[in-house]
């Protein structure tokens, strides 16, 4: 029986795993690629004191593990070269993944546990494809398209082709279940999502691999490795089939307008994108969808050498998804007041990004004696303010678990905003009375000029100095963001009465401006 | 096995519970004041009572109406009215470009909940950004305060007299400014919510515009115990009030601590 035979006759039973492993990773290696060649890291944040997440096998050389802080990964590889990916990238390339496996099977299905993994249905497509081979060589071509490195396995049973894939890089067709059982079982542990405390015992048992995993008696596994274990063995049991579950992806809706004459005007334009938006939400009213985020692109037109101008782009979220043209066409006209224009639109194309309509909630109010307000118009009026000024203008204070003033803090974007606790300000009155003046602090502290005695000079003088309160980074931090800062800090009275915060910083033997009391 | 680093050290040369007054040790700079007063602990300060009636701090600043704080301690007694508005149950926001130097953990330590704290960065220089997300915010009618900071990076002029970066949030002038008060003012009487103006403008200086209900001058200084240590008295002065209901009040008087070490 050749191949493409033996392969028809169990066609039924078939499923592919395209594991892209380290997707994290490999977004980042794809969206900085000016950073080749160096080792690289997933951090869970852009600050020093957030942990790693994930590490290049360069890296990881170097001593960096997954858990460490990203300040003290640093100071091992100077040359490590780290970002934090957020979930919505992941989302987007998942999705820009599944749309171009959708090219080789209209059945797929993105794993809903693992972000790297995708399922696919190859049966019926031998006809195009031959045979199982080809159809695999090209949906690892697809990986390689989109600068992704990962495996692809067909085989029978989800949770052992997923074991083969994780000990695989490139194409394999199983032959037949003991061909994928046999395989299976020689994969590592190490490369399979177990509870890290199970790592740990399945390691000091001496257990490598998933074929010894499952040779243990099932109820010793329930007992002696917990419940969550017995049921990852249970997920590689022969007769365990998951059915598949097609993600429904639907279509783009988009338009495009032609704007002839070319104009720049808020207002015409306006008039434009609302025709179009019209249609739009009709298309989502249709899909019984709502509207979860309205792109707008505007082509500009070509300036006098016919050079072709960059686009002017934007994306708009409403407070809530629905199909109310009027509160979008209102985020539309902020934002337009808000875009500066370096020439004439001559097209208009409007891509919406469909999502489900909620019901909505009944509001109960708050506060002793005072009036109630609405969450929901907040929200709605926190959406105006983002189309006004871009969604990083407005924010909410985060406290950060860091010593230098500057970083102890930041601001995070937010859409929407707790209602805070009424509490009886009388009660607290004398704790009220006794709260402190607030500080405010420059973003970058500003060098003070000294006199000829070292003392920091202003205009109009110092009075009185207090302090001084010293700040200093460990001895641990030899290298990197933090270290080697000592800072004496004094607050410096001036002639005209005003409270200035500043440090002497002993490592530059120099005087800072760091904040004012206000 | 990487352990997570000991958090940096922080060393007070003096320490707060110490009586009296003490002297600065060397290493300090020649010729800085030796005699040092100190921070008090939560509790100590006690209040100063006005001659005549005082108003309670919400009194002061009244809903529906524009009220304009100039200067010293602008920031402090902004973040104490937000916090005030805050334990009514009721959201509050602050507008200001990210120059302004917002410092949250002295806001929170000021009382203010930060997760129920709106905080908008306005672009640096346009007068009419900072009126703009104002209405915005009013018109939702889902807060109860909004403060509009004005006055600037560091809200002082510069330490070394130069200016340091960071434009002031200008207000519209002239005609203008009439139209987004209107305009405002209208906002707030629907909603019952209050704007508080951070202005940059002296205590001895002409009002933000006509339509400024209440206009009040603070002034700071430094007050030294007899027990030792010492307080910031902060005194607002009402310089306008066009409703009359705060006239013949005393000067409202609070007593602040300064932060750690000042």
């Amino acid at each position: 029986m050749d191949r493409s035979a033996r392969d028809g006759a169990a066609a039924s039973l078939r499923i592919a795993c395209i594991d892209v492993p380290a997707l994290p990773l490999q977004i980042l290696r794809r969206d900085r690629p000016t950073w080749a060649g160096h080792p690289l890291a997933v951090v869970a944040e852009d600050r020093p004191q957030a942990s790693v997440l994930a590490v290049s096998k360069s890296a990881r050389a170097l001593g960096v593990r997954p858990g460490m802080r990203y300040a003290a990964a640093l100071s091992i590889a100077r040359e490590l070269r780290a970002a934090p990916v957020s979930p919505r990238r992941i989302a987007e390339l998942r999705a820009e993944l599944v749309g171009a496996l959708l090219r080789l099977s209209p059945r797929v299905e993105p794993d809903r546990e693992h972000a790297s993994v995708v399922w696919v249905d190859p049966t019926g497509m031998l006809a195009l494809f031959e045979s199982y081979e080809r159809w695999a060589q090209s949906a690892h071509g697809i990986l390689e398209s989109l600068d992704l490195t990962g495996a692809v396995v067909v085989g029978w049973q989800r949770a052992l082709t997923l074991a083969v894939a994780r000990g695989t890089r490139g194409v394999r067709i199983l032959e037949s279940a003991a061909d994928e059982r046999a395989r299976a079982s020689r994969t590592p542990l190490g490369k399979l999502e177990l509870p890290l405390a199970a790592h740990e015992t399945l390691h000091t048992l001496g257990l490598r691999t998933l074929g010894e995993l499952l040779a243990l008696p099932r109820d010793e596994i329930a007992v002696r490795l917990g419940p969550e274990v017995a049921r990852f063995v249970d997920r590689h049991a022969p007769v365990h089939r998951t059915p598949f579950e097609v993600a429904p992806l639907p279509d783009p809706i988009e338009m495009e307008a032609d704007i002839d004459p070319p104009d720049d005007d808020r207002a015409r334009l306006l008039f434009c994108i609302k025709g179009a938006l019209h249609a739009l939400l009709s298309a989502l009213a249709a899909r019984r969808l709502g509207l979860g985020t309205l792109r707008i692109v505007l082509a500009l037109e070509r300036d006098v050498g016919l050079v072709p101008r960059p686009e002017v782009a934007f994306e708009l979220t409403p407070a809530r998804a629905g199909r109310d043209a009027p509160p979008v066409l209102e985020l539309v006209r902020l934002r337009l007041e808000a875009l500066t224009l370096p020439a004439r639109v001559v097209r208009i194309a409007l891509f919406a990004v469909p999502s489900t309509i909620e019901g909505t909630q009944l509001v109960l109010s708050a506060g002793t004696g005072a009036r109630s307000r609405d969450p929901d118009a907040l929200t709605r009026g926190l959406s105006r303010l983002r189309a006004a000024f871009g969604d990083e203008a407005v924010t909410r204070a985060q406290l950060m678990d860091a010593w230098p003033p500057e970083a102890s803090f930041r601001w995070e974007p937010v859409r929407t905003l707790s209602t805070p606790a009424a509490r009886d300000a009388a009660a607290e009155g004398s704790a009220a009375q006794a709260t402190p003046l607030v500080r405010r602090v420059l973003l970058e502290p500003c060098p003070l000029p000294a006199d000829t005695s070292g003392r920091p000079r202003t205009v109009p003088p110092i009075l009185r100095m207090t302090g001084p309160y010293r700040l200093q980074s460990g001895w641990w931090a030899k290298t990197g963001w933090g270290a080697g800062i000592v800072r004496d800090y004094w607050y410096a009275e001036r002639g005209d009465g005003a409270l200035l915060w500043i440090f002497h910083d002993a490592a530059r033997s120099a005087w800072f401006l760091q904040g004012i009391v206000d | 096995m990487f352990s997570h680093p000991i958090p940096p050290v922080l060393r007070p040369i003096r320490l707060l519970s110490a009586p009296a007054r003490a002297t600065v040790p060397s290493p300090a700079p020649a010729g800085v004041d030796g005699s040092l007063a100190l921070a008090l602990r939560p509790g100590d300060a006690e209040v100063v009572p006005g001659r005549e009636r005082a108003l309670g701090l919400l009194e002061t600043v009244p809903s529906g109406r524009i009220v304009e704080i100039c200067g010293r301690a602008r920031a402090s007694v902004g973040a104490h009215i937000l916090a005030a508005v805050q334990a009514r149950g009721e959201p509050v926001a602050w507008i200001a470009p990210r120059s302004a130097g917002l410092f949250p953990p002295d806001l929170a330590a000021a009382g203010l909940d930060l997760d129920a704290l709106l905080v908008v960065h306005v672009p640096e220089g346009d007068p009419r950004a900072g009126p703009k997300a104002a209405e915005l915010l009013l018109r939702t009618g889902a807060l109860g305060a909004v403060l509009l900071d004005a006055t600037g990076a560091l809200g002082a002029p510069s330490a070394s007299g130069r200016r340091e970066a960071g434009a002031v949030v200008r207000t519209p002038s002239g005609s203008a400014t009439t139209a987004w008060q209107g305009r405002l003012l209208g906002i707030l009487r629907e909603h019952d919510a209050r704007l508080v103006i951070l202005s940059p403008g002296e205590p001895a200086g002409e009002s933000l515009g006509p339509l400024v209900s209440v206009r009040l001058a603070l002034s700071c200084r430094r007050v030294e115990r007899a027990e030792g240590g010492h307080v910031f008295e902060v005194r607002a002065r009402v310089t306008k009030d066009k409703s009359g209901a705060l006239s013949g009040s005393a000067p409202r008087l609070e007593v602040r601590r300064g932060p750690l070490g000042a």
